[in-house]
């Protein structure tokens, strides 16, 4: 059986907002979020880390992008991981 | 606590991302789930290919004389690093191009400047140390690297293996949806095989229960495979906002291996040092089970600050799951500066690219490990074809009428490109053995061969419009082919099983030796396809919609009762 089609999102915008948090947004944030740490804690570890934990995370925040009801708010949450993890690495590199 | 209303939306939601996905990377996974499972055995292929024996990579040649030689044809040597692969039969010279513009010139003026400086590629014999042209062209493998290559969408130009690592990453994701989709009923289900009700419970069964059984196997697979696809999406940030584009301290902190590592010029020595001596003195402190061959690279090539790095490589049986340990020593006062010893890492992130190679190649046990991950494979290839047929299934009823059209082109497209590209492979190991040895463009013309046969079989597809039936074609084909590739192997060669068995050549047996069992058991696998039992889809009459309504492979009687029938039919035929 497949899905029932009134849970769907109908709209075009907002199907092309949930495609591109999913795999723009995703790839972003969790890249920063790995480079935030990379510039706070021991770099070579989190970069040998990163290898593959940036791809895992990507794949969870696409599926948390479907979790959430709107395509903004995935949109809002990504750009706000972006932001704090580019202020952590602005900070670390300053000191 | 989430109402069943929101819980039924998150069921729907994830359920449709999944189909989706599904959908979009269904040929592209398949290819390469199939061609990986194939290029598993890459140097197996590759030697049956020209009917090889592998070589001895440990043999210790006179690197001194070899570099002197490469010296005497004109190339400027100060502050080269150079790559030095030995067998038994011609060494390999290799150095990248000379970019320091303050090293030291040799003044032999034979090549201009910008060869002279330029990249060094050069096949010397190893006894003799004269130039050797390379192997002709019929004594190339082409067919390994190939297949190999097809796995990861390299005849597509440049976007080919970022496309592969997306096509991963889409993987994962439908992992990922598949278990919460699939989570509540997942050890219920896993016990649930309904052989005999209806095909379409048989698709979902074993989506569901293989899904299961190659998770784990599957996840791997799927991080990395994405990895190796999208190596410069990781590489790219990093270089640009941790390491401030220097770009060779951060390959040293992934990898500091002596293949990596540089070492600064501090000025020209012109003494060549005891390259070969240290050679030999690190080769005989190794136990020889413990390398199968071994590399040698020598840095900074007359500089005060030259040195020599031997790479070994251990062989599949060893009893360490890390594959290579190395020595370095620096040329000046021959002193051991870094070592990796044997059954060690390096350090934590060359751990990790180290794992990461060794569980997608498979390269970490013998040829056992490998057929695991060949059927394992082969099982995902399974599955692919399993969800496209559900979604083909549902996409039968009378709901998605307005879209019948389209939905049937996809699936017919999907599945033939799926199916077809089984006999097409096969097809591929014939020509390499039928085709003329000294015809120009040979393997290139092969590929074509091979592409067109696979585009022709797509249509074919499309054309009969049976799923079962294109599958069963399927089986058919390859099973003739896969039977006459030993013994066109033998014809060509005269390298037939028993001689290859006999004369210990491994590859050659094992390749003739798998397709004769393969042939076979593909050939058996299409005479059980039976096209008529095929509740869902009446096979002539798709065309009159009034039919296909009425018709409810769940609620019918239909295949419950013929489907018995037919096969006790089937056996008192025999």
């Amino acid at each position: 059986m497949p899905a029932n089609k009134k849970y769907l999102t109908t709209s075009n915008w907002a199907k092309a907002g949930k495609i591109t948090a999913a795999i723009v947004g995703g790839f972003l944030s969790s890249t920063a979020f790995h480079l935030a740490l990379a510039s706070v804690f021991d770099t070579v570890i989190i970069w040998g880390t990163a290898i593959y934990t940036t791809f895992i995370l990507w794949g969870f925040f696409m599926l948390w992008v479907y979790w959430v009801r709107v395509a903004w708010k995935a949109w809002l949450v990504s750009l706000a991981v972006i932001a704090a993890s580019a202020l952590v690495i602005y900070v670390s590199k300053m000191q | 606590m989430k109402s069943s209303a929101e819980k039924n939306r998150d069921h729907n939601i994830f359920f449709n991302a999944h189909t989706v996905t599904g959908i979009i990377i269904s040929i592209g996974l398949y290819v390469i789930f199939l061609c990986g499972a194939f290029s598993l055995f890459m140097h197996n292929i590759d030697n049956w290919e020209i009917n090889g024996v592998i070589k001895d990579h440990s043999a210790v040649i006179d690197y001194e004389k070899g570099l002197n030689t490469i010296e005497a044809m004109g190339y400027n040597m100060h502050g080269r690093n150079f790559f030095i692969s030995n067998s038994e039969g011609p060494a390999f010279f290799l150095a990248p191009p000379l970019t320091d513009s303050t090293l030291v010139k040799s003044t032999m003026g034979i090549l201009p400047d910008s060869v002279a400086n330029g990249i060094i590629s050069v096949e010397l014999d190893s006894k003799t140390f004269q130039k050797t042209e390379g192997h002709g062209e019929e004594e190339h493998a082409h067919l390994g690297e190939f297949i190999y290559g097809l796995h990861y969408f390299k005849p597509i130009p440049v976007i080919g293996q970022y496309l592969s690592g997306l096509v991963a990453l889409f993987f994962f994701f439908a992992i990922l949806t598949g278990l919460v989709v699939h989570w509540k009923k997942i050890i219920q289900n896993f016990f649930t095989f309904r052989i005999k009700s209806s095909l379409k419970n048989l698709w979902t069964d074993a989506h569901t229960a293989l899904g299961v059984i190659g998770l784990p196997f599957q996840f791997m697979y799927a991080i990395t495979g994405a990895i190796f696809g999208m190596t410069l999406l990781i590489f790219i940030p990093y270089q640009l906002v941790v390491y401030d584009m220097d770009q060779q301290t951060m390959m040293e902190d992934l990898y500091p291996s002596i293949q990596v590592k540089n070492f600064e010029s501090q000025g020209y020595s012109g003494v060549q040092g005891n390259i070969n001596g240290l050679v030999n003195r690190s080769v005989k402190s190794v136990p020889e089970e413990n390398r199968q061959g071994f590399q040698v690279y020598v840095k900074q090539y007359k500089d005060q600050n030259a040195h020599v790095g031997i790479l070994y490589v251990t062989p599949p049986w060893s009893k360490s799951f890390m594959s290579h340990f190395e020595s370095v020593y620096r040329l000046k006062d021959e002193q051991l500066v870094s070592e990796i010893k044997y059954g060690n890492v390096g350090s934590y992130s060359m751990g990790v690219v180290e794992f990461v190679h060794k569980l997608h190649f498979a390269n970490y046990g013998n040829y056992l490990v490998k057929l695991v991950y060949f059927f394992t494979s082969l099982l995902t290839c399974f599955m692919i074809i399993s969800g496209l047929m559900i979604w083909i299934k549902a996409r039968e009823k009378k709901a998605y009428e307005k879209d019948k059209k389209i939905n049937e082109r996809i699936g017919r497209f999907s599945i033939g490109a799926c199916v077809g590209l089984f006999p097409s492979l096969a097809l591929l190991f014939v020509l390499v053995k039928v085709m003329p040895a000294e015809m120009t463009n040979r393997f290139p013309v092969i590929t074509y061969i091979f592409a067109a046969f696979w585009v022709a079989y797509i249509i074919y597809s499309m054309w009969i419009k049976d799923y079962s039936k294109m599958t069963k074609h399927s089986f058919w084909v390859a099973g003739v082919l896969g039977i006459l590739i030993p013994f066109f192997n033998g014809l060509q060669s005269d390298l037939w099983l028993w001689e290859s068995l006999k004369k210990g050549w491994i590859d050659s047996f094992f390749i003739d030796f798998s397709w004769l069992i393969m042939g076979p058991i593909s050939m058996f696998i299409a005479y059980f396809i039976k096209p008529k039992a095929h509740p869902g889809k009446p096979v002539k009459t798709s065309s009159s919609p009034s039919e296909n309504v009425s018709f409810d492979p769940e609620k019918s009687i239909h295949p419950k009762v013929l489907e018995p029938g037919a096969v006790v039919a089937m056996n008192t035929k025999k």
